[in-house]
């Protein structure tokens, strides 16, 4: 195939012109409170929004979210997830399984970073994380430390740089799956989550 | 349907009175134009100031496309995927064929992507024994009914509820004939669900790219779905299919157009998904195609960038333009019968399959401008446009009787003694034909131009005989 590679730069060697500057990049000056808009933002992509004082109140909260949804207490998270070292103890009756969800199920990981501009979950492909439960189950609960909110994706660009590259697969999520291929009118859960909990911690 | 723009005039007539249709394109008001102004209207920087930004970027990109792209690929090898050269349609279809054969793979989930539209890649898959499933709902829903789609990011919008029911009673024999579809969450929820087992099954993915970023051999897709991201992660392969054009030097350059491209297209600040692949699972990953590949482009394109309407390749495909077009909004993207329908299409089909096959389309324009108001990339559609009406006319395509009564009206209009003396015949002859009406529906010689347009009755006076009056 290199002819078609010589092909297509030949042409393009061509049509190339004096490259032309790109001036500064001009955002809108940041005047939020970081978090309170992050949770405003994300309340408006239909996702929910709980607070809770520490990690290990996560178990407890699930537990009652599912409960007032009327959802079976079974929550997937993968086995090599550190969110296992939660006391799932503490919320007896919720039972915690390792296995890929299935579309009516919930799923439970945590969030790198939050990005307050849209209300925006970010998360790297990792060991200890895997990208495609962001996708598979019918509701999703996600953990994110109040300190790990940014302003913009913009500031997780200057991490990613910092850490050295990007990883395999990097997601933004905002809000619940959603289409609009039916007659112009939003239906949520078309392939991803139908429901996302966001638990802030702190 | 046709996929044949050379019927444009025949097809657009036939979409004026297509009710289904017609009732479709209402929703482009408020299911789009009104979304997107008040997206950028709460945007707390001018619209103005963004889309300079996001044409600069392009521009810039454009003229080291090539620089780019080595950059891009020497970042995709480097992070463990493979970088694919295409020259055109055949040898794009052939060499992901070559890649679905080599890793073994059957069947086929895709993501939305109008380059393998283009491309047309699906019949190709087929006939290699290989089965494409397409996942987007709203393309699953026009591969079942093997249409194409008719906008650029709702394929099918020109469908009603009911449309889309008889299609899934159709294509999902297995399950029970009672159940309900008469709404459109029961319609999304048995997509999902069949569609869930085909991600599962899949061997293969193959998504498109809304950007490519060079630095760090990144493709992005920008989704509300979900379906793009199951179509890379949960199979062996995950191949990205894209155009050379899509390529922009750093990470920061995709956040401002990604700003840009939410807005425009369906007015959202971001939309649900934005997903950054930059190639196969690293080995301790939890999850991840094991493959990874990006098949770029070209297709006409790499010409393109030393021509006239090299600004078209600036396109981020937002569908904007489509939106606010009175010839779109009147017809619909099905009669331009080509792969980009609007006035996108208008200025970039010619440049891709010919002005052969698509000299109408350019002429689909009262260039009233609206659509380079709102692209967000400030693309100059009405002067390409001008220019393909140019070049039609130059290389006498088609060499026809409306290229000559174009040289006998220019001959006319240089001789203004003459002129007048016609015009005013023409009047006095069309006011009698108007009569008591006071409309103009038919003329001879003219009467296919009359099918959908009248004229008024002409003034009695002309108004260079008045202003000869003047005191």
């Amino acid at each position: 195939m290199s002819s078609a590679r010589d092909f297509i730069l030949g042409n393009l060697a061509k049509g190339r012109s004096a490259v032309t500057p790109v001036p500064d990049y001009a955002l809108p000056g940041w005047t939020y409170d970081v978090p309170e808009h992050f949770i405003a933002k994300a309340k408006l992509s239909v996702a929910d929004v709980h607070t809770i004082a520490a990690p290990d109140d996560a178990p407890e909260a699930i537990l009652s979210i599912l409960a007032a949804q009327g959802l079976l207490p079974r929550l997937h998270l993968p086995k090599v997830s550190p969110l296992n070292a939660l006391p799932w103890h503490r919320a007896p009756g919720l039972s915690v399984v390792s296995e890929p969800p299935t579309g009516a199920d919930s799923a439970f990981s945590r969030a790198d970073y939050g990005i307050a501009e849209t209300g925006t979950l970010v998360f790297f492909s990792a060991p200890q994380s895997a990208s495609s439960w962001h996708y598979r189950p019918g509701r999703e609960f996600v953990l994110l430390p109040r300190d790990s909110i940014v302003p913009r994706l913009e500031d997780i660009i200057a991490h990613v740089r910092s850490r050295g590259g990007m990883p395999a697969t990097l997601n933004l999520v905002t809000g619940p799956s959603r289409t609009a291929d039916i007659e112009q009118t939003i239906e949520l859960g078309a392939h991803g989550p139908r429901a996302l909990d966001i638990l802030i911690v702190g | 349907m046709t996929t044949d723009a050379t019927a444009f005039p025949q097809e657009a007539r036939a979409a004026l009175t297509n009710v289904r249709l017609q009732g479709a394109l209402n929703h482009l008001k408020e299911g789009f134009q009104v979304k997107r102004a008040k997206a950028f209207d709460a945007y707390p920087i001018p619209f103005e100031s963004l889309r300079e930004q996001g044409r600069a970027i392009k521009e810039s990109a454009l003229s080291r496309l090539d620089e780019l792209l080595l950059q891009f690929e020497a970042k995709v090898t480097a992070n463990g995927g493979k970088v694919h050269w295409a020259r055109d349609a055949a040898e794009a279809r052939d060499v992901i064929t070559r890649i679905l054969k080599d890793s073994g793979a059957k069947t086929v989930t895709k993501g939305k992507s109008m380059v393998t539209e283009e491309i047309e890649l699906n019949p190709h898959l087929i006939a290699n024994g290989l089965t494409p499933v397409e996942t987007d709902l709203g393309e699953y829903i026009i591969q079942l009914r093997n249409e194409r789609p008719s906008h650029i990011v709702a394929p099918a919008f020109h469908l009603r509820r009911t449309d889309v029911e008889e299609s899934f009673r159709e294509a999902h024999q297995a399950l029970p004939s009672s159940r309900v579809l008469d709404n459109r969450p029961a319609l999304v929820s048995e997509a999902r669900g069949i569609l869930r087992r085909h991600f599962e099954a899949a061997d293969a993915g193959i998504t498109g790219a809304n950007f490519l970023v060079a630095e760090t051999g990144t493709a992005i897709i920008v989704t509300n779905e979900g379906n793009g991201d199951l179509t890379r992660l949960l199979p062996r392969t995950h191949i990205v299919v894209t155009g050379i054009e899509k390529v922009v030097p750093r990470l920061e350059d995709v956040s401002i157009l990604l700003r840009l491209l939410t807005r425009s297209a369906t007015g959202q600040e971001i939309t649900s998904y934005v997903s950054f692949m930059s190639g196969p699972k690293q080995a301790d990953d939890a999850d991840g195609p094991q493959n990874f590949h990006v098949v770029l482009v070209d297709n006409g394109r790499s010409a393109l960038l030393g021509s006239p309407v090299r600004e078209v390749l600036q396109c981020i495909r937002c569908g904007a333009c489509m939106n606010h077009c009175p010839v779109y909004g009147a017809i619909g993207g099905h009669a331009y019968g080509a792969t980009y329908p609007g006035p996108l299409g208008a200025a970039l089909d010619p440049g891709l399959d010919g002005l052969a096959k698509t000299y109408h389309l350019p002429f689909a324009s009262s260039f009233c401008g609206r659509c380079e108001t709102v692209c967000p990339v400030k693309i100059p559609l009405t002067k390409i446009m001008r220019f393909w009406r140019n070049e039609s006319f130059s290389r006498g395509i088609p060499a026809s009787s409306f290229n000559r009564g174009l040289k006998l009206w220019a001959w006319a209009a240089r001789r203004p003694a003459l002129y007048r003396t016609f015009a005013s015949l023409a009047a006095r002859v069309m006011r009698m034909i108007a009569g008591k009406s006071g409309r103009v529906r038919s003329l001879p010689f003219l009467t296919g131009w009359f099918i959908v347009r009248d004229l008024a009755k002409p003034a009695s006076e002309s108004f260079q005989s008045q202003w000869r009056r003047r005191p």
